[in-house]
């Protein structure tokens, strides 16, 4: 029998110090246990919101427990609890089913942080913090001369990730470090005491790069280029009715994440032609482990590159189930056109099929104030999977960097955006649709 | 079953482009997509074609697929025929039943509707073929809206009281002056409520339960194949006192289960028949 869709809650608590219970799923299934109004979102982002750029962003959530007869107390509260040893760092594993197998797909990986537990004993229903796995960075230091001078930013990253505490937890393989830029920083003491975490965000920064853990906890280290696998999704408009966008929103020209100056230290890069047309937008970086003026200089100008764009963004709901396969900085395409109704009792006009003043066929009702044509390449920078409704938010921006032309599916210049009534795009041909009559 | 007109229900088309269909016509390229889609709006339509020139449309499965029941949603043919593949010879389908009862294959020469509808005993076929000769207004351009192959799920034997709700999608704003913004959209089958008092029939209630286990949409057709409106005296050969939308031989929708199935014996006696009721809503996939 195939199991309906559904989520999974395996929770795998330590037997002893440092020794997980083997999990058998049956028995770490806790699924029936947990509060459906009490399970948080999924949340994976490599930007800082919506108005600057960052590195990574692998969320923790929140879970919480039906705890009547003491499952997920503490060992010194209850004898009945699963936790014989600690709550804290207990594994927490989340899996989907889509319905159609009963394969389920992981969609989240971590260990319980006993730091946010709250009990409560009116409901007594228990809160648990659940720390992705990839928060481990956020508990470690670096340490006196780890980062040594003169060295590659690659190098001091790889210094950073390839630790016992890091490699413990997750995947880490030098081969999958693969900056966008890559130079040599000066003075690498400036890493010393700070968490990981943070010198990590410094040397993403500096390599215009960004950090992504997967969903079998493999680091990866790379460029925001966009990967080459491409999904497609479709507005209510479509033609075929192949619709699949629940929601399309926060719909934005990008212009608040786009920087025509930046300055690095005291290296100054900007883009006159930018400046003119947005006005200027600076974004000024400190990174006080390079101190040569010319790598600061390449280092501003690298992001400059990324930034002086501004690039489309939008957010777009659909069923976690059309979700599953998109990964982050995977390509996107959308096909949103306006929707059109013809006048009760006609047919559609449609270019190439009828002469213009064809009285069957007057111009149609078209609703919406604008569309999005299947050119425009975005690359997905969040996902928010919500358990509660199956739904994941896929947060976009347009793909492509360096000149306002890249960001498009076939690279050409000729498809332009959809800010004009009289073009629809429908499968890479360009039809002209009589304008509307409203 | 035979055609009896009630409400109907079958599995999910099987011939959507979404997942993989494919469609080949003689003329109106363009346009040949839209039959294999969903949208109420858009048809396929001929180029140049009149009574003298045959229009074929080949739609290809993505995989090669049982059906047992066809409909040709919205068009205008008068003369024309459907085959199936076997082998890469064209076939005629048997064992069919039409909207006027028996026929030896599904073949036409003075259709006279806006909507063609066949049972017929079940094939296994990757193509079927649709040839339009002539057109039901002499010399027209010909069209069609939807094709549909699929396979019954069930005909309702009874008689349950059906409660269609239409609507437009509508979104209303309050501007500063008072005035109302009702912005229009698509017209959507917003909800189809089936409820029974007393159910006498296990054939009903295995449907029902049926539909109510599936986790794809299927298709309802509530008119059964009922036609025909006479708002003066009801003749024989009309079954409704005034056609109205939602219960036209074109209003085959694609629903989904929306809510509860309430379950129960009427009265709490067992002996009696069951009370349920259903709720439908036109869903996207």
């Amino acid at each position: 029998m195939i199991r309906p869709e559904s989520y999974q809650i395996l929770i795998t608590p330590l037997h002893k110090r440092g020794v997980y219970d083997t999990p058998l799923e049956l028995d770490f299934d806790q699924s029936d246990y947990i509060n459906d109004s009490g399970v948080g979102v999924i949340r994976q982002e490599v930007d800082n919101g919506d108005f600057d750029f960052g590195t990574f962003t692998f969320g923790n959530i929140k879970i919480k427990g039906i705890n009547v007869d003491g499952k997920f107390s503490s060992i010194n509260d209850n004898p009945k609890t699963i936790f014989r040893w600690d709550r804290d760092l207990a594994k927490v594993q989340i899996n989907y089913f889509d319905g159609e197998t009963n394969t389920p797909s992981v969609r989240f990986n971590g260990f319980v942080n006993e730091e946010g537990t709250l009990q409560d004993f009116m409901t007594q229903e228990i809160s648990f913090d659940v720390l992705a796995r990839s928060s481990i960075f956020r508990k470690i230091k670096v340490t006196g001369g780890q980062i040594s001078n003169n060295i590659l930013f690659s190098n001091a990253i790889n210094r950073l990730l390839n630790i016992p505490e890091i490699t413990s937890i997750l995947n880490y393989d030098p081969l999958n470090i693969n900056l966008r830029y890559d130079d040599f920083l000066q003075d690498g003491s400036q890493f010393d005491d700070l968490p990981v975490i943070e010198a990590l965000n410094l040397l993403l920064l500096a390599s215009n790069s960004i950090l992504v853990v997967d969903t079998n906890d493999v680091i990866h280290v790379r460029s925001r280029s966009e990967n080459p696998v491409a999904h497609f999704f479709y507005g209510p408009g479509d033609y075929l009715g192949r619709e699949n966008i629940l929601s399309l929103k926060r719909f934005n020209d990008g212009l608040q994440r786009s920087f025509n100056s930046i300055v690095v230290n005291d290296a100054a890069v900007l883009d006159p032609g930018w400046i003119f047309e947005a006005k200027l937008r600076q974004k000024v970086i400190e990174l006080p482990f390079i101190t040569n003026p010319d790598i600061a200089t390449n280092v501003a100008t690298q992001l400059l590159y990324s930034f002086k764009h501004p690039k489309l963004e939008t957010e777009i709901v659909v069923k976690t189930k059309d979700a599953l396969a998109v990964n982050i900085l995977d390509s996107v395409g959308i096909y949103y056109p306006k929707r059109v109704k013809p006048l009760r009792g006609k047919k559609m006009a449609i270019y190439g099929q009828r002469l213009y003043n064809d009285p069957d066929v007057p111009y149609p009702f078209t609703h919406d104030d604008m569309a999005i044509p299947d050119v425009v390449k975005f690359k997905v920078i969040g996902k928010v999977e919500n358990l509660k409704d199956f739904t994941t938010t896929l947060k976009l921006r347009q793909a492509g960097e360096r000149n306002a032309t890249s960001g498009y599916f076939g690279y050409d210049t000729s498809y332009q955006l959809m800010n004009d009534d009289n073009y629809e795009t429908m499968g890479g041909q360009i039809y002209q649709l009589m304008s509307a009559v409203s | 079953m035979a055609l009896s007109g009630q409400v109907s229900f079958y599995e999910q088309c099987k011939n959507l482009i979404r997942n993989g269909a494919s469609v080949v016509v003689t003329t109106g390229t363009d346009t040949a997509n839209y039959i294999l889609g969903t949208n109420k709006y858009l048809f396929w339509e001929s180029v140049g074609s009149d009574d003298t020139i045959t229009e074929e449309i080949e739609i290809t499965f993505p995989i090669a697929t049982e059906i047992d029941r066809i409909f040709l949603v919205e068009m205008n043919f008068k003369d024309f025929d459907v085959m199936y593949d076997v082998a890469s010879v064209w076939t005629h389908f048997s064992g069919v039943v039409g909207l006027d009862g028996p026929l030896a294959n599904i073949t036409e020469t003075v259709y006279a509707r806006d909507t063609a509808y066949y049972e017929f005993t079940p094939v296994t076929t990757t193509k079927i073929r649709i040839r339009a000769n002539t057109t039901q207004v002499v010399d027209a351009e010909k069209f069609l809206r939807q094709f549909i192959a699929t396979v019954e799920i069930g005909t309702l034997e009874g008689y349950p009281d059906v409660t269609n709700r239409f609507e437009r999608n509508a979104r209303t704003i309050q501007a500063i002056s008072g005035k109302k913004a009702i912005i229009k959209s698509y017209d959507i089958l917003d909800k189809m409520a089936i409820k029974y008092k007393i159910n006498p029939y296990q054939n009903d209630q295995d449907i029902v339960e049926r539909l109510y286990d599936s986790d794809k949409p299927f298709i309802v057709w509530p008119c059964g194949g009922k036609f025909g409106a006479d708002d003066g005296c009801p003749t024989v050969g009309t079954w409704f006192k005034i056609q109205q939308k939602g219960w036209a031989l074109k209003d085959v929708f694609q629903v989904q289960t929306d809510g509860d199935l309430d379950s129960n014996f009427y009265n709490n006696i067992y002996k009696a028949g069951t009370e349920f009721s259903m709720d439908l809503a036109e869903s996207i996939d």
